[in-house]
């Protein structure tokens, strides 16, 4: 799914960010992925604070030599990714998009 | 499951890294191995240590026909459930892991490869590593 840009993602329960080899690791149930770089950037914003807006925009800021509607595109490809992975739940205005 | 990691691999395949070049590596050959402890992702033994040298030299043999090829996904490198960790010694060189479909290697740092099922099932009949070992 595409996610709003309004909703704040979070980590789903039963997930979380953690460390193996001394490298931040977004574990989830049976499986797990060593972040780094955007991924860890995004990741670390999802904590129901952030909006997808604001992670763009962050994002925009930080990888400021590549084009915005790509760092963009990329950020919404991988939230929505990680949302169908039952990673990430997307807190909106009205519910949660679970 | 299978089919949801790999629209993990999948994507980071179409996501160039936030517009950046994907950045890819080959490592040297492992030189001298005089033990392996075989591992899970907490770096728990799956087995007792492998230091038969026929044994040794086999899995080498297997990773070291596997040097090119790594690269670092943005979005993740998928976390090994099977691991071998090769030391020279008290020395550890680095090590060889494997998932559902993916090889991750550490020399000095963290390198993912995509692997065919028959690769990861020969890596772990190497290792002495049952199938339901390897979790996603």
């Amino acid at each position: 799914m595409k996610p709003e840009l309004t909703a704040t993602p979070r980590l789903a329960p039963g997930c979380r960010l953690g460390e193996n080899n001394q490298q931040r690791v977004l574990l989830m149930p049976e499986r797990a992925l060593r972040l780094n770089g955007p991924s860890l950037e995004i990741v670390e914003r999802c904590d129901g604070k952030h909006s997808v807006q604001q992670i763009i925009a962050d994002l925009q800021k930080i990888y400021s030599k590549a084009a915005p509607g790509k760092v963009e595109q990329d950020i919404l490809g991988y939230l929505g990714l990680l949302h169908d992975q039952r990673a990430l739940d997307f807190i909106t205005a009205n519910a949660t998009q679970a | 499951m299978i089919r949801s990691l790999r629209h993990i691999v999948c994507l980071g395949a179409l996501l160039p890294l936030m517009g950046c070049a994907k950045e890819e590596r080959a490592f040297p050959k492992l030189g001298q191995v005089t033990r392996i402890r075989v591992v899970d992702n907490m770096s728990r033994e799956l087995r007792p240590e492998i230091t038969d040298r026929q044994k040794m030299d086999q899995i080498a043999e297997f990773v070291d026909a596997r040097r090119s090829g790594w690269t670092k996904p943005w979005y993740g490198i998928p976390v090994p459930s099977v691991c071998a960790d090769f030391y020279d010694g008290s020395s550890l060189k680095g090590h060889f892991g494997a998932g559902i479909n993916f090889f991750e290697t550490n020399r000095n740092d963290f390198w993912s490869r995509n692997a065919t099922p028959s690769e990861v099932q020969q890596f772990l009949d190497m290792v002495g590593v049952p199938r339901e070992k390897i979790k996603r």
